[in-house]
């Protein structure tokens, strides 16, 4: 007697077999993928009367025939790992069609045991099986359970145990059904491998289950029909379906980002709170520039994504938990067909818009792996929120605020139109013969089950911060030491040191030479005095300014009188902060990388600059502050829109936007797209193909441009 | 007559699917086989048709619909 069992559930999409699964482990569940595919596997315990039994819940199918990866993953967990039982379960409400998969896993020789679910939907429909006949016409042992319920989940295990015992022990039978697959082996040409030979096989195996539910099941013509038909007009409705799938993700994507933005701003300033702590308590050097930048910088771009992921995922589980997805799909097919996606493909699409990480992790929704990769490698074109910053900054600084509303729209534009031509040359590139014809299941729809929708929600979170997480942070670290090293050497700090010294110690000359200038500059511009408190960014941005406003804005943050020596002081840290980043290897190798920035109009400032962003996109503003000795900026900071005014053309500010609209995934896709598509390939070639599309591109619209 | 012409609300049999080996074999894991009896849900959309058969709802693409010879 083997003391632990290994089962596998098996049964069609829909059967409710993932509920059955949670209801026999519990919370005790992990997620891997299977090998070499993105098809998740999910691996549970449970115990009977002291037994361990690990169960594995293979992804829903249809048939074993390969003609997907999960049936590809299926058909191969059962040949190889050789389950002590494989579970079917099957939905039902729907006998028929559930029944051909278990003919097939029949044929596969494993010891079967067949789990009636959702018998109270069935017999809601006046759908009554006769579970003792069905066992006998089978030959399998045959339960019923209503698994959102639990019912009859117990005895599932009890079943189990005692045909993992015992797996030889005949089930008694009133006829052994002939093998359908032995008709298929009639084939004169060629024994069972032919086209012509698997629809004989399929034929056969239908003429069986006709047999078996002709006597296993009673349907009662008079039972209501499911409300589903009513549902369906409306929510695929020829005019009305549209409206509504994008008023429905309209609603999630605002949920994921304005509910998420919360704890994303708590874990920003736990992180903050957490860096000027340790700001204080630990001396100058380079471990405490490892501490902040490094580890809780990158620790911190790490966990800020979470609440987006887990409220995301929530939503898109209840979507397809409700059966709502697959007629979202539906409706979107048309227009994602033409250019080789697949309808679904328009969720993580959308939800690219605010962050390409979820994104990627929301194309596990599409079962082609074809689609799949496509839809994950277009996703960082659809401009994602932390792009944002970068737009901010640039287009107030060099468009007139008529133009900024249409260069945001076709900045925005053009990623969605060259992502339409990246999917369409995929499309072109790797299709085999024939596209995946479309058919989809479209389940009834019913109320999503909290405990699935929940675990699986966690458990994907989870996964993020453990496997995403590690090379994010492991990137950022490297980012941190190719901004940070080598150091200044000892000299240029003495002498920025001697600076600071000798502005503290002429202090109250500064002051009041300052005093003096400050007066004499509020006499003359008196009459011209813009608005003190201009709230807006933006108009402070536009319009014109003296000196004196600029100093204003800076003062801005701390919201107290400009003090003189502190802005010396600061200064003095800025432009040191610039000499150490010119110095460092990001400064090299944006210097060294300038031959192939020129062309596109950029020189090594910027590209010290999109080295950072390759961290995270909205770095790229802090660092053209750091370039440009600005001190500490974001994209409202008006010092350094100034500062790229006098020194680029707009023609250069729109090619940095295009540039960054394009190029160089952030770290936390790059990682994400390595663990979503299964290999580290595809993440090198979504980097490098993007980058170099983009470098194509810029270089384009810049040397056109400027001959205008 | 094909599945795409048929009418919403119409019960109909389909006799023969001119598709190629992937096609026929998607469509028979999903229950569609020569002899079965299907009913059309919905046929306005513009490129999908929504029959049930064997007591479950597909959406199908005008692709595949056009293919499947019914009566």
């Amino acid at each position: 007697m083997k003391n632990a069992i290994k089962i596998a559930l098996a049964g069609n999409p829909n059967s409710g077999k993932s509920t059955i699964f949670n209801k026999l482990t519990g919370a005790k569940q992990t997620v891997g993928n299977f090998p070499g595919v993105t098809v998740e596997r999910y691996e549970g315990r449970a115990q009977f009367e002291g037994r361990s039994i690990s169960v594995v819940d293979l992804p829903g199918v249809y048939s074993l025939a390969s003609y997907s990866d999960e049936e590809r993953v299926a058909a191969e967990f059962l040949k190889n790992e050789t389950p002590d039982v494989v579970v079917n379960v099957v939905d039902a409400s729907n006998l028929e069609r559930n029944l051909y998969l278990t003919l097939v896993l029949k044929e596969q020789n494993r010891p079967l045991v067949v789990v009636l679910n959702m018998i109270d939907v069935a017999r809601r429909r006046g759908i009554d099986v006769d579970a003792a006949a069905l066992s006998k016409e089978l030959g399998v042992p045959v339960l019923q359970t209503v698994g959102n319920r639990g019912v009859g989940v117990q005895e599932i295990l009890a079943e189990v145990v005692r045909v993992a015992e015992s797996p030889n022990a005949p089930v008694e039978t009133s006829v052994a059904p002939a093998c359908p697959s032995d008709a298929a082996k009639s084939c004169e040409h060629c024994g069972g491998e032919c086209e012509l030979a698997q629809t004989a096989a399929d034929v056969a195996r239908y003429k069986e289950i006709g047999r078996v539910c002709a006597r296993c099941v009673k349907t009662d013509a008079d039972a209501p029909a499911s409300g589903s038909d009513k549902i369906d007009a409306i929510l695929t409705h020829r005019f009305l379906g549209i409206p509504i799938f994008l008023a429905a993700m309209y609603l999630v994507f605002q949920l994921t980002f304005t509910l998420g933005s919360y704890p994303m701003d708590w874990i920003d300033a736990g992180f903050g709170a957490l860096a000027d702590w340790v700001d204080g308590a630990m001396s100058e050097g380079v471990a405490k520039s490892l501490i902040i930048d490094g580890v809780i910088g990158g620790v911190g771009g790490v966990l800020v994504f979470l609440p987006n992921i887990l409220i995301l995922f929530l939503a898109i589980s209840i979507l397809e938990d409700s059966g709502y997805m697959a007629r979202a799909a539906l409706l979107c097919d048309r227009w994602m067909r033409r250019v080789g996606l697949h309808g679904k493909s328009v969720v993580p699409a959308l939800v690219g818009f605010g962050c390409t990480v979820p994104g990627i992790m929301a194309a596990k929704m599409l079962s082609d792996r074809k689609e799949r990769l496509a839809t994950m490698f277009v996703l960082p074109l659809f401009s994602c929120g932390a792009r944002f910053p970068i737009y901010a900054l640039l287009i107030p600084a060099f468009f007139p605020l008529e133009w900024q509303g249409l260069i945001l729209w076709g900045i925005y534009l053009i990623g969605i139109l060259l992502a339409a031509v990246v999917a369409k040359v995929m499309d072109v590139v790797f299709k085999n013969d024939e596209p995946a014809p479309f058919v989809i299941e479209l389940p009834s729809y019913h109320c999503p089950t909290l405990g699935v929708v929940g675990v699986h929600t966690l458990e994907r979170g989870w996964q993020y911060v453990k496997k995403a997480g590690t090379i994010i942070f492991a990137i950022s670290v490297l980012l941190w030491a190719l901004t940070t090293f080598p150091n200044l050497d000892a000299e240029t700090v003495a002498k920025f040191d001697a600076e600071r010294a000798q502005i503290e110690e002429n202090a109250d000359q500064i002051r009041a030479e300052a005093a003096a200038r400050l007066a004499e500059s509020t006499e003359s511009a008196e009459s011209a005095q813009p608005e003190e408190n201009a709230e807006s960014t933006e108009s402070a941005q536009l319009a014109e300014n003296t000196e004196a406003d600029g100093a204003e804005v800076a003062a801005d943050e701390t919201e107290e009188e400009a003090d003189p020596v502190a802005d010396a002081l600061a200064a003095v840290d800025a432009a040191e902060g610039q000499a150490a980043l010119e110095r460092s290897y990001a400064g090299r190798v944006g210097r060294a990388l300038e031959p192939m920035l020129r062309p596109m109009g950029f020189d090594w400032k910027i590209g010290t600059a999109l080295i950072g962003a390759i961290a995270a996109k909205e770095v790229f503003v802090a660092q053209m502050g750091v370039v440009y000795s600005v001190g500490e900026a974001d994209e409202t900071s008006e010092p350094l829109a100034e500062t790229l005014r006098a020194n680029y053309s707009p023609l250069v500010g729109f090619c940095i936007m295009l540039f960054c609209l394009i190029a160089t995934p952030c770290m936390a896709t790059f990682a994400v797209m390595a663990r979503e598509a299964g290999s580290w390939k595809w993440a090198f070639a979504q980097w490098f193909g993007l980058t170099a599309i983009a470098w194509v591109l810029t270089t384009l619209v810049y040397q056109i441009g400027k001959t205008f | 007559m094909t599945l795409a012409d048929a009418l919403k609300g119409q019960k109909v049999t389909i006799v023969s699917m001119d598709l190629t080996e992937l096609g026929v074999n998607r469509l028979t894991a999903l229950g569609l086989t020569p002899g079965v009896r299907v009913r059309v849900v919905d046929n306005s959309l513009k490129d999908t048709s929504i029959i049930e058969c064997r007591g479950s709802r597909l959406a199908l693409g005008r692709g595949l619909a056009r293919f499947i010879v019914v009566k």
